[in-house]
């Protein structure tokens, strides 16, 4: 008679307990993915430096006529993103755990800002840009488009990386993938010295062939003053094709 | 003729571009093959309706838009030089033979002044500029030994922590390390073949350092 | 001595190798003229904009991409010298535009993958002699659509738009053989389609 008395106790604790667990951990798990939204604006006073720097996501950053920053992203839950300003330096960035959860940004700024995006895996496109960029990343197609920056950066492990744009006068473009290819549109007029290394595929150089002076051609390197000289055009590609087209 | 053979000739053979050897060998193939016949039948038919595709309009809204980008753009590009311009080109001009001569004549000298001003000059740039931004120094036994070291103790501590990670981020530094080395590699055979190439020296001093990035990018994980 | 002054003036005069309308239009356009642009835009916007589209399969991209196209012909017009009919011109300025909007979207036309495009599509034998009725266009135009990009732009470029192979060649940087190769397998590919319904 006890026994069966302590049964029905125990059964009449345990499920109740039983059950909570279940609803706690079924809501955890509901909520871990469950996306969650981050936004700031930033009204800087002066010419910024905004570095972003995420593990997983695409970046994309377009330039526009506010004089505000407004960087958006959509991120799973399990991802903190933080924020920090110094100066005339606005810092965003996702905390590295071991669980890949994704980060998607969007952030404009005023054309003159200077851009600088870390990543490790996920696209990235920066747009009508005018100050300097910095791209690195380890798994990323890389975009950067309408850019007439006084310095361009773009390191990639494996990815393309496409630039159109312009180069400005004393002024360096050093594009570089281990794994893609590279694509640069310039525009027809363009000036610049250039260093082409490619060590498996074909430099491609289109049109600016016949206008490249002083140059020395090797099985796998071009290197050479087009037109006036000038801007320093540097592009790498380890396994992939290096091409120029004039816009 | 065989129909696979014929087959992929059909679009040259369509298009006029095949020798007459070529032709006649698919034209004896077709009169016997009914199934050629019929592809090229088709062939025809769409190339020939594609040559008469008609126009598609686009959208009324289409022009209003680019009107407005133009109304935009219409202050930087009609300046008053252009102005200017217009208005020199509106002029009729009458020049007698004297006056044409005196014209050509200015002109020559003008840019004959020019030509020898430039020729002082000389070139902005010339070869030895090509040659420096190829020219690296060599990479010694003592710089590689360096990077190797500091590669081998990254590498033991991502080894270390790679079993935690995410599988998909396990993946991806998996594969990136596999292209990184495959570079290496053929940084490698390159030197072999040719020890005094600058280009393979500079491309793998390049490449390490690029590991050391990739094995320091994950350590952090 | 009135006499010999006026055989000798001489007014300078250029040879037009356009027929005057479109070629007078361009110079008003370079010297300021909006009007002269709209009308420019009226006799050739349907020509830029089925070039698009077609090579494009997208309605929306097109129209983006025509907008484009006219505004880089604005800024641009003043280079037009007339030695070339201005319909040429203003065609290889729609095509460049549309291999810029490729190349920006990362889509590589001569990497066309054989294999995933079309899952579902049954490869006629080789000894069938089932035929495609009747072409109609808009089956036609639905088909040309649905071609992988770089099948499209071939096809469209050669067949639709009639530019040589050798030209075909320049304008993506790929090989004659390349693109006489990637042609056939547009056509073989649009008979796929068609056949299919």
């Amino acid at each position: 008679m006890v026994y069966r008395s302590n049964t029905r106790l125990t059964t009449s604790i345990c499920a109740p307990v039983i059950l909570s667990l279940f609803l706690f951990a079924t809501g955890f798990a509901c909520s871990a993915d469950l996306p969650t939204r981050f936004e700031r604006s930033y009204s800087p006073h002066r010419t910024v430096h905004l570095t972003i720097s995420n593990v997983n996501g695409k970046i994309h950053v377009f330039s526009w006529d506010k004089k505000t920053i407004t960087v958006r992203a959509n991120a799973a839950s399990s991802v903190l993103i933080e924020d920090e300003v110094v100066g005339d330096d606005i810092a965003i960035s996702t905390k590295r755990n071991l669980r890949l959860g994704r980060a998607d940004f969007e952030v404009w700024v005023p054309p003159d800002t200077s851009v600088i995006v870390k990543n490790y895996m996920g696209d990235i496109e920066v747009r009508g840009v005018n100050g300097h960029v910095i791209v690195t990343s380890i798994d990323s197609d890389v975009r950067l488009i309408n850019i007439k920056s006084p310095s361009v950066d773009v390191r990639v492990t494996s990815g393309d990386v496409y630039f159109e744009g312009e180069l400005n006068e004393g002024g360096s473009c050093s594009l570089q993938t281990m794994k893609g290819d590279l694509d640069v549109t310039l525009p027809a007029a363009a000036s610049f010295n250039l260093n082409a290394r490619a060590l498996s595929e074909n430099i491609n150089l289109g049109t600016f062939l016949s206008n490249l002076t002083g140059s020395s051609r090797g099985p796998k390197g071009v290197s050479g003053t087009y037109l006036r000289g000038g801007p320093r055009l540097s592009l790498t590609a380890y396994a992939g094709r290096i091409q120029l087209h004039k816009k | 003729m065989i129909c696979t053979k014929c087959q992929e000739l059909l679009s040259d053979y369509i298009d006029g571009a095949l020798e007459l050897g070529e032709q006649v060998s698919i034209e004896r193939h077709l009169a016997d093959c009914e199934p050629c016949r019929a592809m090229r039948d088709d062939l025809l038919q769409i190339v020939h309706f594609s040559h008469q595709l008609p126009l598609q309009a686009p959208a009324s809204s289409l022009w209003p838009r680019i009107q407005s980008d133009l109304t935009e753009l219409r202050p930087r590009l009609w300046d008053r030089p252009l102005r200017w311009w217009a208005r020199i080109r509106s002029f009729n001009f009458n020049l007698s033979v004297p006056q044409m001569i005196a014209g050509a004549a200015t002109l020559v000298i003008v840019i004959s002044i020019g030509v020898i001003v430039s020729r002082r000059d000389g070139p902005a740039v010339n070869s030895d500029t090509a040659t420096r931004l190829s020219q690296v120094t060599p990479l010694s036994n003592a710089d590689l030994q360096q990077l190797e070291k500091q590669i081998s103790k990254l590498s033991d501590s991502v080894e270390q922590r790679k079993e935690s990670w995410d599988p998909e981020l396990r993946i991806a530094f998996e594969r990136n390390l596999y292209y990184v080395d495959q570079s290496l590699v053929e940084c490698r055979h390159q030197l072999n073949d040719n020890p005094a190439d600058d280009v393979s020296q500079e491309l793998m001093l390049n490449a390490y350092r690029e590991k050391v990035r990739l094995l320091e990018g994950f350590d952090k994980f | 001595m009135a006499y010999i002054t006026n055989i000798l003036r001489m007014t300078v005069t250029v040879d037009r190798l356009e027929p005057a309308s479109d070629l007078e239009l361009a110079r008003a356009v370079a010297a300021g003229d909006s009007v002269a642009f709209e009308k420019l835009y009226e006799h050739h916007h349907r020509r830029v904009y089925s070039l698009c589209l077609r090579m494009l399969g997208n309605s929306t991209h097109a129209e983006d991409l025509t907008q484009e196209v006219f505004l880089q012909v604005y800024k641009k017009i003043g280079s037009f010298r007339g030695d070339s009919a201005f319909t040429t011109w203003l065609h290889r300025l729609t095509v460049n535009q549309v291999l810029m909007h490729f190349r920006r979207r990362g889509v590589k036309l001569e990497h066309t993958s054989e294999e995933g495009d079309f899952t579902n599509v049954v490869e006629t034998p080789l000894q069938s002699t089932r035929r495609i009725s009747m072409v109609d266009r808009l089956a036609l135009e639905k088909a040309i659509s649905q071609l992988p990009p770089g099948y499209r732009t071939v096809f469209v470029l050669h067949d639709v738009e009639g530019y040589e192979h050798n030209e075909i060649s320049g304008l993506l940087d790929v090989s004659i053989g390349t693109s006489k190769s990637q042609l056939h397998k547009a056509r073989m590919r649009l008979r796929e389609l068609l056949t299919k319904k």
